[in-house]
C-alpha cells in the first residue's frame, strides 16, 4: 500500500555518523624490524633518539600497523550500516610537526585517497604527540560544527592514539592536549583508546590522556586483532539507537592487548 | 469536524534482527468529547521499556482525557508537568512490581496530543517529534530533544524530566491535524536539517479523516514496513489526529481522480463506465451522511438488498463507510 506513503513525499536524513580519528605515530622508530628475513647491512644511525643497526628486508612496525589501519577500512566498508556511519580521520606524527593525512569524508569517496596515502606512510623523525592530539581534537571539533551545520546526527568521537615511543614535541602542546582529552573525556564528549606498540612505549605519558580507561599496550605486533576488535565496535555503535549505553566489548580486547 | 486519529508501532529491523520485541507503544482514545494520542519510545539501554512505554501511553492518554479542561485551565506551567510525570511514574513505579525490575528497566520519552471543546493540549519529553497542520500549512510544534549525541535523550525516569517536558496549549482555530512520530519514523517524515515535516505527514492525515482507523491501521503498518523501514534500524511509530478543513477537504469536495482512488476504482475516469461507478459512490457516501439501515440504502437507491449491499461492501471495505449501531455511515461525515 505505498500510495499512502509516496517516496517521493518523504525525507531523506544522512544516516547518524561515528567520526573517528586515528591519531599514528609515524616517528623514526616505526621503522624497526618486527619480523621477516632481514640482512644485516653493518651501518648504524642515529633516529628518534637512539641508535640503530640498518638491515635490508624484514618487515617494520610501520608497515604492520598500516595493515591494520587497511584491514579497519575495509571491514567498515563491507559493513551495511558502519559503511555510510562511519568517518575517519588520520593524522600521523613523524619528523617535526603532525600531518593531517586523511580529513574526515564518506569512507566510498575517501577509498583512493586512502590507498595511495596510507601505503605511502613513512617511518621519520621524532614523535610530536601533543600537536598531532591537538590537530586531531582541532579535525573532530570541526567535524562536529559540520554535522551540527547539516543536520546530521552523531555519535561520541573516538579517538585512537597509538605510539611505539614517547613524546619529544613541545611540552606546552603536549600538557594542552592531556587537558583537553581529559576535559572531554570526563564530560563524556570523547572516547579516546590510548595504545602502546612495543616495549618502549611510554604508558605513564599515554595514561596521562585518558582519565577513563588505562592504556592498553598492544601485545606483540598485533595490530590487525585491534582494528579488528576496532571496526566491530564502530559497527555496533553505528548501529545502536537512542537511549542505547554503547557497550565496549572490553573482553575483546584480551585477543591483541596485555592488560 | 469530528477529529479522527490512528496510531500504530512497527518493529526496526534492528530489534527483528536481534529478536528485541518492538520497543515504541502508542495509543488513541475518545473519551467525554476529548481526543487523545499518545506515543513512547522505549529506552534501548532499558531491558523492559517496551513494558513501560505501554504503561505510560495507557496511563498518560487515560490522564489527559479525564483532566483536559484542568490541564488546559492550569496557568502553571509546572505543575502540568509534575501532574504529567507522576501519573508515568506511578504507572511505571506499579509495573515495577508485576515485572520485579527498576524504574530505569521500563524508561521511555513520551509524547500526547489531545483536543477537546477548541483546544488543543501537548506534551513532549525526549527524542521524535510533534507536528501540526495549519491553513498555513506543516508545522512542527516539537523538536526531538536530544543530547549532543546520537544516542542520546531524556526519559520520564530521568531526575531532569520535568526540566526537559514541554508542554503547549491554545485555541485549536484552523489547526486540522496532529502528529506524533518516534525518532524511527523521524528518519523519513522530519527533514532534521530545516526541521520541516515531509509532505507524506498531511497525505496521513487525510487518510484519517476519511478512511475508517480500523482499515487504515493495517495499510499504514504495511506502508511503514515497504517504505519507512528501509531509512532505518529503529522500530517506527505514528499517531496522528485530524479532522477535515480547507488542507484536508471532505470526500465531496474531492476531484473526480482522487475519489476514484479513496473508492478503489480502476480504470481511466475518461470512460463513462468508470465515472458511473465513482458518481454511484458519491451518491451512497451522501446517503450515508447519518446513519442509515441496509434496507433504507437499497430503497433510496432503488435497488434490491443484495444489489445494495454489494455496492456498499465496496465502500466498508475501502474504510469510507462504517457500520454503526443505527446501520451504515460515511466515516469522515
Amino acid at each position: 500500500m505505498n500510495d499512502l506513503l509516496r517516496k517521493q513525499d518523504l525525507e531523506s536524513n544522512p544516516t547518524p555518523r561515528v567520526p573517528i580519528c586515528l591519531c599514528l605515530d609515524v616517528s623514526g622508530s616505526m621503522g624497526r624490524i618486527v619480523g621477516g628475513d632481514v640482512q644485516n647491512t653493518g651501518r648504524r644511525e642515529f633516529h628518534d633518539g637512539q641508535w640503530w643497526n640498518i638491515v635490508e628486508g624484514g618487515i617494520t612496525a610501520l608497515q604492520e600497523m598500516i595493515g591494520g589501519v587497511n584491514l579497519f577500512y575495509d571491514n567498515l566498508l563491507e559493513d551495511d550500516v558502519a559503511r555510510y556511519s562511519a568517518e575517519v580521520c588520520v593524522v600521523t606524527f613523524g619528523g617535526n610537526s603532525p600531518e593531517l593525512i586523511l580529513d574526515f569524508a564518506n569512507l566510498d569517496r575517501q577509498e583512493s585517497e586512502r590507498q595511495q596515502k596510507i601505503s605511502a606512510l613513512e617511518a621519520n623523525g621524532g614523535t610530536p604527540m601533543g600537536e598531532a592530539v591537538n590537530m586531531a581534537l582541532d579535525c573532530l571539533d570541526t567535524r562536529k560544527r559540520e554535522y551540527k551545520d547539516a543536520g546530521v546526527d552523531y555519535f561520541q568521537p573516538w579517538l585512537v592514539l597509538m605510539t611505539d615511543g614517547e613524546p619529544n614535541g613541545s611540552n606546552s602542546e603536549l600538557d594542552r592536549a592531556i587537558s583537553r582529552t581529559n576535559e572531554l573525556a570526563n564530560n563524556r564528549r570523547l572516547t579516546i583508546f590510548p595504545i602502546g606498540i612495543g616495549g618502549e612505549a611510554d604508558m605513564d605519558c599515554l595514561a596521562k590522556f585518558s582519565p577513563k580507561r588505562p592504556p592498553l599496550r598492544l601485545k606483540g605486533m598485533n595490530f590487525k586483532k585491534f582494528f579488528e576488535w576496532l571496526s566491530a565496535s564502530v559497527s555496533r555503535t553505528s548501529q545502536s539507537m537512542p537511549g542505547d549505553k554503547i557497550k565496549l566489548d572490553l573482553d575483546g580486547l584480551k585477543g591483541w592487548a596485555d592488560l | 469536524m469530528e477529529w479522527k486519529s490512528i496510531c500504530c508501532a512497527v518493529q526496526g529491523r534492528g530489534h527483528a534482527k536481534k529478536n528485541i520485541p518492538c520497543q515504541d507503544k502508542v495509543a488513541r482514545l475518545n473519551s467525554n468529547g476529548v481526543q487523545v494520542i499518545a506515543l513512547a519510545d522505549g529506552a534501548g539501554s532499558a531491558a523492559l521499556s517496551h513494558f513501560g512505554a505501554e504503561c505510560v501511553v495507557n496511563r498518560v492518554s487515560n490522564f489527559v482525557a479525564e483532566k483536559f479542561f484542568d490541564l488546559i485551565a492550569q496557568t502553571d506551567g509546572i505543575k502540568v508537568k509534575q501532574e504529567i510525570l507522576s501519573v508515568a511514574l506511578q504507572s511505571l513505579t506499579d509495573a515495577t512490581k508485576i515485572h520485579d525490575c527498576t524504574l530505569k528497566d521500563l524508561a521511555s520519552t513520551l509524547l500526547v496530543a489531545a483536543v477537546g471543546d477548541g483546544k488543543f493540549f501537548l506534551a513532549h519529553l525526549g527524542d521524535g517529534v510533534i507536528g501540526y497542520l495549519n491553513d498555513a500549512g506543516l508545522k512542527t510544534a516539537s523538536v526531538p530533544d536530544n543530547g549532543e549525541f546520537s544516542n542520546e535523550t531524556v526519559f520520564v525516569t530521568s531526575s531532569d524530566a520535568a526540566a526537559h517536558m514541554r508542554i503547549y496549549k491554545g485555541a485549536l482555530k484552523t489547526i486540522s491535524g496532529f502528529i506524533l512520530m518516534s525518532d524511527g519514523s523521524e528518519q523519513s517524515l522530519y527533514n532534521k536539517r530545516n526541521k520541516n515535516l515531509a509532505p507524506a505527514v498531511k497525505r496521513l492525515m487525510h487518510r484519517t479523516c476519511l478512511v475508517d482507523a480500523e482499515k487504515l491501521t493495517p495499510q499504514l503498518e504495511d506502508a511503514i514496513k515497504s517504505v519507512i523501514l528501509e531509512n532505518t534500524q529503529d522500530d517506527c511509530s505514528l499517531a496522528i489526529l485530524a479532522r477535515n478543513s480547507e488542507q484536508l477537504p471532505p470526500l465531496n469536495e474531492l476531484p473526480l481522480s482522487e475519489r476514484q482512488e479513496f473508492f478503489r476504482i480502476d480504470g481511466s475516469p475518461a470512460f463513462r463506465k468508470v465515472r458511473k461507478k465513482i458518481f454511484r459512490c458519491d451518491k451512497i457516501c451522501a446517503l450515508l451522511a447519518r446513519p442509515v439501515t441496509l434496507r433504507e440504502l437499497a430503497r433510496k437507491l432503488h435497488l434490491k438488498t443484495p444489489y445494495a449491499e454489494k455496492k456498499l461492501r465496496r465502500l466498508v471495505d475501502a474504510g469510507i463507510v462504517t457500520r454503526t449501531t443505527n446501520g451504515f455511515e460515511t466515516y469522515g461525515s
